[in-house]
């Protein structure tokens, strides 16, 4: 068979020459298809389509359900049934046959058969699982046709769960002869990677000899993988960079077969794609970025060509240049290229050079200088695209004494054009970073300005705005008391305005927002009675508009202001009213303010004015109420049970049981995924939710869950900026021939018949660009990498004891939500030592202490990290390998080790290693596994001098408890040991946790210590002691199950407990039972998350299924049975 | 939701009369129908001579007109636009190649055929095969096929 297809193939450019219109089958409009569509266009109404259609499909119902009709016919039923869901009705009875059609259907038949289905079908589709054996036999066959149309379908929809059993014939198909089906091939295994990444960790050998594959479009085919995986983890392919930089090189210099050519410019999709690979593996990394300076500067010389695709090129090169280490002869070119690509009258060129500029200006201010009159006429370009590229442009280029103008122009585009979530959260991420006292004009602009924005954005706005916005307005930006004072009264001054006139117009969102800072603020303006803004809220109440959730943050306002005289009695007619509401919330809100408003002893306890922020204590384990629980249940209650037990019980009552019969059943059927659960995790902590008290009240300002983007030390950090730029800019304007008013006086004075017109826009250049001309200039907008953020805080000596506390306003809300307690614990506990410190700091006259941390986490891709550790857990009497640090008198393990306060030196740990170092510090980590958590621990060594340490840690695992103790004073040659217990919230194999030691050796002068440690998933599992009878109910309430093959260890005795111990050593797993060729392991990810392992040996290697209520964990974990079985 | 570069590739007339609908990262049918209707309003409303990019949610699309027929595709937020708009000129003057002077009527009547020659060209949202005459052979030689497998398929089976 495949030598007929073979010969077909060969025969085929002789044949294409006879018949070179062949492809044009205008005869199908005669079928009748044709004559449906024709009918179609023939009617006049949507109701006659739809009849029509009705028809139609159940003509084809009935053909396609009786016996008699062929696979030809089917064919072509299947057509039109394509047909009739692209015009938006559904045919899914027709689904099931389109699978039959792909799996019985000769070649052309099963080609409609798997279109149909590809169109039908979604990823998640039951019926999916019957294609599963159709793909595996056409990846099977020989011929050559059915195999592409195999892997076709295969990278186009495929159920993740089934990839293994197909992965072995798809990889099989990387050394295919055809290079057609090489292509294809790659391009599959690349879809699965980005679907189950795990599941092709093992062919990663493979992809290496794709990339050498002496077929360019095989080769091509293989870079969106590499894309994939050094977007990941670059580090791991550095040494590939010579090679991408010679197929560029030559595939720049035209090396390549025409075959490739687009228009004359050589392979341009491979182009790009190197270009795209060699700016991730040349980021931040001199010498791997000095290898690409030449190909590079020859692509851009090279891309002279006016057609698009060369300017697709050179975007892409230029790009490339301002991501890698700079070189500036390089980066010149690109400023140029871009500089071509802005005052271009093609407006897609336009576009993009605006794009580029956002990107680069960021770096090099003055390229917007230069283009200031082109950016002033984008501005008011008549295609909205190109003006809202231009406000980003702006944006970024945002100083103190523009920042007035630019908001503007952003209004201005908001109220004209149209309303667009995104612009809306620009201008507000764009106007944050401002308000800082220096920043923002006034106070009164800011508020003035947020309301136009809460006012525009309406319920479009992203929640992060009103929240954040609160948030500041509670915490101030860490700025004088007294101004944060004002600026809340503006904030109250012009709410009352607002509310005083008509509201109806007001969103919901912003009147929310009206309602807590009038709740919390209100007291700070002198004369003003609690009862007026308390009439105000009562109107707002009653108006018809308001949904029940602002009621609800009415309400609470109106709690909190009813302690005050006359408010009392208002207060009193509201609950009156509501406490009839239907809505529960409303009802239980309405009495907690009638209780409130009658009891001032009580209301100043439960709110009281302006009290800190910390000094509300949440006892999220609800004990208060221990003694009324235990009453009940002496009094012959039922026990609480969380929702998911109730569940779980319910469920085993039941007889219809939906889960597979066989655990050795290769597939997990999708229908199990009906009893799709939450996670216990989620569902308990809502359950902790349910025990309502007093204190806690659903409706008002939620800030556990907000980011802190702009908390306290984005701000001052900006401030020091801004002070310094200010002075030089004071001291460079002068001297500055670029300087914009200078710029526009100049070029007054040359063309002196300016109109009018330009004047203007002269004018507003100047106000738009001023404060630019040097690289001082603070860009506060950068879209700074999403891995890592940088907060910096600068704590003054002057309010050294208050400032931690003090700037914390009072909030009523409270919830238990976990997130919040260990987000902002870890904060506070942070913030109050810090202050502590400084307080003591004083006393010693010592200056300003600059605190700073970093976050960078990241899942790194499991299988590109060659250098990896497995750290075993070795008990502390194993021998000490001494080693001498660099550059320090001799600090051996042993005197690291001396340091370990006794409850860690029982636990299990790594050995110590060192992560940083300077001249007068080093630190050192090791890891603890103690059996709740993991424990990170500190080793700080003075090597040199006297000086004071403070440090902080932090990263995206929940830190469950901090001990860390920063030091004060750490003597010359002696050591301190902090350490932090870890908990990994979402199962990642691997994640990096970064921080920073901020210390001073010599008084004024601090210095940063950074370092950075992997911790691996490993770290983090602990076995789980199961008996076989709770390990079998465990196993059945987990529906979800991924199976793979493992190498099994062979060796004398018995191979499956070889195989099981092996892993049990590393792991840390728990053998719960091992029957006959069956094992059963259980284990569990930090704090309780189990994960159940079901080992059976199978051939020559060792199926496992695993099944866990975290859905990545058994992909994580199987990545590290593969390796430690590679390894044994 | 993992990313392939692109996103979604639509075909729709003037009258907003979808043609074509290529979806490479799962989505709802819900989600979908609400997509091709976003699209064919934002893209339709657009003026000429207006820059053939616009911003949807996180994603960049990027449209053009070819006499009757828009061709919309979505891009992830790193991607390159104009390449994409070569992209969509390529698919073009393939479906040209394949039926020779090619309108909006040869994509309404064939376009199953215009789905084949489009899984030919990009596959799970990359483009895997830029020459125009390996693709054009790729669809002949499955045309082809329609006659020999039938041959073939009417002798006993190995």
């Amino acid at each position: 068979m495949s030598d007929v297809v073979e010969k077909t193939l060969t025969a085929l450019p002789s044949l294409l020459s006879l018949d070179s219109q062949s492809g044009a089958g205008k005869l199908s409009s005669t079928s009748k298809l044709g004559g449906l569509i024709r009918s179609i266009t023939e009617l006049t109404s949507k109701h006659e389509e739809e009849k029509l259609i009705n028809r139609e499909l159940a003509a084809i119902k009935e053909q396609v359900s009786s016996p008699n009709t062929s696979m030809r016919q089917m064919k072509e039923i299947m057509v039109r049934a394509i047909y009739c869901e692209m015009l938006g009705y559904e045919a899914s009875f027709s689904y099931i046959h389109a699978i039959k059609l792909a799996q019985q259907g000769s070649a052309i038949e099963k080609r409609v058969g798997y279109l149909a289905v590809s169109l039908f079908l979604n990823e998640s589709h039951d019926l999916l699982l019957l294609l599963v054996n159709t793909v595996l036999k056409d990846l099977q066959s020989t011929n050559l046709i059915e195999v592409c149309m195999a892997l076709t379908v295969v990278s186009q929809l495929f159920p993740k769960d089934m990839i293994p059993a197909i992965l072995p014939l798809v990889e099989e198909k990387l050394t295919n002869p055809k290079e057609i089906i090489r292509r294809k091939a790659v391009l599959a295994l690349h879809k699965f990677y980005l679907i189950a990444p795990n599941q092709v960790q093992h062919i990663h050998s493979k992809f290496r000899k794709a990339l050498c594959d002496k077929d360019p479009g095989v080769m091509t085919a293989s870079l969106h993988i590499y894309l994939q995986l050094i977007k990941e983890n670059p580090d791991s392919y550095k040494d590939l960079t010579g090679s991408f930089v010679a197929i560029l090189r030559q595939v720049v210099g035209g090396k390549l077969p025409v075959d490739f050519n687009y228009h004359n410019v050589p392979a341009p999709w491979l182009q790009i794609q190197l270009l795209r690979i060699l700016s991730l593996l040349g980021k931040d990394d001199q010498s791997t970025s000095e290898l690409m300076y030449e190909v590079l500067d020859e692509s851009l010389r090279r891309a002279e060509m006016n057609h698009n695709i060369t300017y697709a090129i050179l975007y892409e090169c230029v790009k490339a240049i301002y991501t890698i280490y700079p070189k500036s002869e390089l980066l010149e070119k690109a400023a140029k290229c871009i500089g071509n690509f802005v005052v271009s009258p093609k407006i897609n060129l336009k576009y993009l050079g605006l794009k580029a500029l956002t990107y680069v200006v960021q770096q090099d201010a003055s390229l917007a200088l230069q283009h200031q009159m082109t950016i002033i006429e984008c501005l008011d370009h008549s295609d909205s695209i190109i003006k809202r590229e231009t406000l980003e442009v702006l944006f970024r280029i945002t100083n103190v004494k523009n920042v007035a103008v630019i908001v503007e122009k952003m209004l201005d585009f908001l109220k004209n054009v149209f309303m667009e979530p995104d612009i809306l959260f620009l201008l507000y991420v764009g106007c944050f970073p401002l308000l800082s006292d220096t920043y923002s004009p006034n106070n009164e602009w800011f508020i003035q300005t947020m309301n136009v924005v809460f006012s525009l954005g309406g319920e479009l706005m992203h929640p992060d705005i009103p929240n954040n916005f609160l948030r500041l307005l509670a915490q101030g930006f860490g700025s004088e008391e007294e101004e944060q004072q004002q600026l809340r009264v503006f904030a109250v001054d012009s709410y009352l305005t607002l509310l005083e006139s008509d509201t109806a117009h007001l969103p919901q969102r912003f009147l929310q927002v009206i309602s807590w800072a009038l709740g919390e603020f209100s007291y700070l303006k002198d004369g003003l009675e609690p009862c007026k803004v308390t009439k105000l809220l009562a109107k707002l109440l009653d108006e018809r508009n308001v949904t029940s959730e602002s009621r609800s943050w009415i309400l609470s306002a109106m709690a909190k202001l009813s302690a005050g005289p006359g408010a009392a009695a208002l207060a009193l007619q509201v609950s009156e009213r509501y406490s009839s509401s239907l809505d529960t919330v409303l009802r239980q809100q309405a009495l907690e303010l009638l209780h409130l408003s009658q009891d001032p002893e009580l209301h100043a306890r439960v709110l009281p004015h302006g009290a800190a922020w910390d000094s509300f204590e949440v006892d999220s384990s609800l004990s208060f109420l221990d003694s009324f629980v235990s009453e009940a249940l002496s009094q012959g209650a039922a026990p609480y049970k969380a929702p998911h037990q109730r569940q779980e019980e319910l469920r085993q009552e039941k007889a219809l049981s939906l889960e597979p019969y066989s655990i050795s059943l290769p597939v997990s059927l999708s229908s199990c995924s009906i009893t799709d659960r939450q996670s216990p995790t989620l569902l308990s902590m809502s359950s902790s939710l349910s025990g309502n008290s007093n204190e806690l009240k659903a409706g008002t300002l939620k800030l556990e869950g907000v980011k802190r983007v702009w908390g306290k030390e984005g701000y001052l950090h900006q401030q020091d900026a801004v002070e310094e730029a200010a002075q030089v800019e004071e001291a460079a304007t002068p001297a500055l021939p670029l300087s914009p008013q200078q710029g526009g006086a100049e070029s007054q004075q040359t063309h002196g018949d300016l109109t009018v017109v330009e004047q203007e826009k002269q004018k507003l250049a100047s106000s738009l660009f001023v404060g630019l001309g040097s690289q001082n200039s603070t860009f506060l907008m950068g879209k700074s990498d999403s891995t890592s953020q940088q907060f910096r805080r600068k704590t003054r000596a002057a309010d050294s004891t208050s400032s931690g506390v003090s700037e914390r306003s009072s909030s009523s809300s409270h919830s238990s939500c976990s997130d919040f307690l260990h987000n902002n614990l870890l904060e506070d506990s942070q913030n109050s030592l810090n202050t502590q410190k400084i307080g003591v700091s004083n006393g010693t006259h010592e200056g300003p202490v600059t605190q700073s941390f970093q976050t960078t986490s990241k899942e790194t891709s499991p299988f590109l990290d060659a250098g990896m550790v497995l750290v075993q857990p070795c008990s502390p009497q194993t021998e000490l390998r001494d080693f001498v640090q660099p550059g320090s008198s001799g600090i051996t393990q042993t005197s690291l080790r001396s340091q370990f306060p006794p409850e860690l030196s029982q636990l299990p740990h790594s050995d110590i290693s060192l992560l940083s170092s300077d001249h007068s510090l080093s630190l050192s980590a090791c890891r603890a596994y103690r059996d709740d958590a993991l424990l990170f621990v500190i080793i700080l060594s003075n090597l040199k001098c006297c000086g004071s340490i403070f440090e902080t840690f932090s990263t995206l695992i929940q830190v469950a408890s901090l001990r860390g103790n920063a030091l004060e004073n750490l003597p010359a040659h002696s050591m301190s040991v902090c350490w932090y217990a870890l908990l990994m919230e979402e199962p990642h194999t691997q994640v990096t946790v970064a921080g920073s030691v901020s210390y001073r050796a010599v008084p004024g002068h601090t210095q940063t210590l950074q370092f950075t440690d992997k911790l691996f998933l490993t770290d983090f599992i602990r076995p789980l002691t199961l008996s076989t009878e709770e390990y079998g109910k465990l196993w059945l309430s987990f529906s979800q199950d991924v199976r793979q093959n493992l190498k099994l260890i062979q060796g004398e005795g018995d191979p499956l407990r070889a195989t099981l111990s092996a892993l049990k050593e590393q792991l840390q797993l728990h053998i719960v039972d091992i029957i006959g060729s069956e094992g059963i392991v259980a284990c569990r990810l930090l704090p309780d998350s189990p994960c159940l392992l079901h080992c059976r040996i199978h051939g020559g290697s060792l199926a496992v299924w695993l099944r866990s209520p975290l859905l990545s964990l058994p992909d994580c974990l199987l990545y590290y049975c593969q390796k430690t079985l590679e390894e044994c | 939701m993992y990313g392939s570069s692109m996103r979604f590739l639509l075909l729709f007339s003037r009258q907003g009369k979808l043609r074509l609908q290529k979806w490479f990262t799962p989505l709802p049918e819900r989600e979908r129908k609400k997509i091709v209707r976003d699209m064919t309003t934002l893209v339709l409303a657009r003026k000429p001579r207006t820059c053939n990019f616009l911003h949807w949610k996180d994603l960049k699309i990027v449209y053009k007109r070819y006499a009757s027929l828009y061709f919309c595709c979505a891009l992830e937020e790193q991607e390159n636009e104009l390449l994409a708009l070569e992209i969509l000129h390529r698919y073009v003057e393939l479906l040209d190649k394949y039926f020779g002077n090619v309108c909006e009527l040869d994509i309404i009547f064939n376009f199953e055929k215009a789905y084949f020659i489009l899984d030919e060209f990009l596959m799970g949202g990359e483009v895997q095969e830029t020459s125009k005459q390996s693709i054009a052979n790729s669809i002949e030689a499955s045309d082809m096929l329609q006659e020999t497998m039938e041959e073939y398929m009417s002798k006993p089976a190995f």
